[in-house]
């Protein structure tokens, strides 16, 4: 999933090698029930995340009467520009780089982001309030623009020679990147003698 | 020879592609904008502080149509503002947020990427929400509003701009765009509570009209 290349190293008598040291997210086509897990995974994350950050308004405000009066109504939610603007957009952005972690392609990213956040939306929340159309479409929307921002930043600083501290910082920004890749330098070169045949694969930590 | 100019620019840009244009594809734009607005009951116009704001489309582009579900973002400072809710005559200094969701429709004058750029009109319907709060130095004459809570004003409107967008998916995919929002108030409610919790005071239909009139001039790019 991350791998592009960087060099080719070549001796008139040595097998040709190439060198993997580049992050990098590689798009691939996802399985049924890849989709499945990967969609499951992040709903449950925000499941948990929401009770954990609004413990006290799950406790005082949700009810399964509200649920049921709350199902299939949107609103325009008049929550704090924090919530909105921040909150819920960083909450896209980590869901956006979750699955470019996993290999979704950008579009793609940001359709399984939306339907996670809109499943959340109109399964979760409305236990304590209806579903909002900002969160609608700003988790996903926003998210995903901050999400981009986000891998273009942590990834320029992981391929270039930053500081340990700049590279921790791009791992602040997109904790994701530790999903499907570790910094590792990858070898790979061809062997064909007599006795055998096949590909070396060295990692490097 | 104002139309000659027009056309000699269009029929200009329209020889300079180079680049793949994108059609039958989704994509998603986000902007950053000046933003001007003006709020009008009845009886009282009021200019409020240039601002700034976020643009956001998310939709799919045909050849030379795109249909987007379009966002609008601004925000700005009152001042001197005067507005009457909940039985209360508010008149202070404070803060303004206006947010717009709704569907738009693009119209591309040319179907392939130019040069300087493709250009566009655009239209759509919005549902939209205003939202002030005022300073602790704000005069208020009767009702039972106060001045910690916040006022919105839900309604709807409709949107025209036009603009330039490079049409790439690629590098130098930016757009230009000059919008203009009005929305009407259906609704005004006071809100209390804290910011983890918002708590309505009151709602009610607007018995006075709040019109508001945003221009927009964002400038974006094509993410993906």
């Amino acid at each position: 999933m991350v791998f592009a290349q960087v060099d080719v190293s070549t001796t008139p008598s040595a097998p040709k090698k190439i060198s993997l040291k580049r992050y990098e997210y590689l798009d691939r086509d996802h399985s049924y029930k890849e989709i499945r897990n990967h969609l499951t995974f992040a709903y449950g994350a925000m499941v948990v995340g929401y009770v954990a950050t609004q413990y006290e308004t799950v406790k005082n405000n949700g009810s399964f009467r509200n649920y049921g009066n709350n199902a299939g109504k949107v609103v325009m939610d008049k929550d704090n520009p924090i919530w909105n603007l921040v909150g819920h957009p960083y909450t896209g952005s980590q869901t956006y780089l979750f699955y470019r972690a996993l290999g979704y392609e950008k579009l793609h990213a940001f359709q399984m982001s939306f339907w996670t956040s809109t499943l959340f939306e109109f399964s979760i929340e409305i236990y304590t309030e209806k579903a909002s159309v900002q969160d609608i479409y700003q988790t996903p929307v926003l998210g995903s623009a901050l999400g981009y921002a986000f891998e273009r930043t942590s990834m320029f600083l992981l391929n270039n020679d930053s500081s340990t501290i700049l590279k921790f910082f791009a791992y602040v920004i997109n904790p994701m990147a530790f999903f499907g890749f570790t910094e590792v330098e990858t070898v790979i070169y061809p062997e064909i003698s007599k006795n055998r045949q096949g590909l070396h694969y060295m990692v490097t930590f | 020879m104002k139309k000659m100019k027009t056309f000699f620019f269009l029929f200009l840009s329209s020889f300079s592609l180079h680049t793949y244009a994108y059609e039958n594809d989704f994509a998603l734009k986000v902007g950053v904008a000046y933003s001007y607005t003006a709020l009008s009951d009845v009886e009282v116009i009021h200019n409020i502080p240039l601002g700034f704001g976020l643009s956001s489309h998310v939709g799919y582009r045909f050849t030379r149509w795109e249909t987007n579900i379009s966002s609008y973002l601004n925000f700005s400072k009152l001042k001197g503002m005067e507005v009457e809710a909940n039985g209360s005559e508010i008149n202070g200094d404070g803060n303004f947020q206006s947010v717009t969701f709704g569907p738009t429709v693009r119209y591309y004058y040319i179907d392939h990427p130019t040069k300087y750029g493709v250009p566009y009109v655009l239209g759509g319907a919005q549902m939209a929400m205003q939202t002030m709060s005022f300073g602790v130095n704000t005069y208020i004459n009767g009702g039972s509003f106060d001045e910690l809570h916040k006022l919105t004003f839900e309604g709807y409107g409709l949107l025209l701009g036009l603009g330039l967008d490079k049409n790439k998916k690629d590098k130098r995919n930016y757009f230009t765009e000059f919008v203009y929002i009005t929305n009407m108030s259906r609704k005004t409610s006071e809100i209390g509570g804290t910011n983890t919790q918002v708590e309505l005071i009151t709602t009610e239909h607007s018995k006075r009209k709040v019109f508001e009139h945003t221009f927009f001039l964002s400038v974006g790019m094509t993410l993906f």
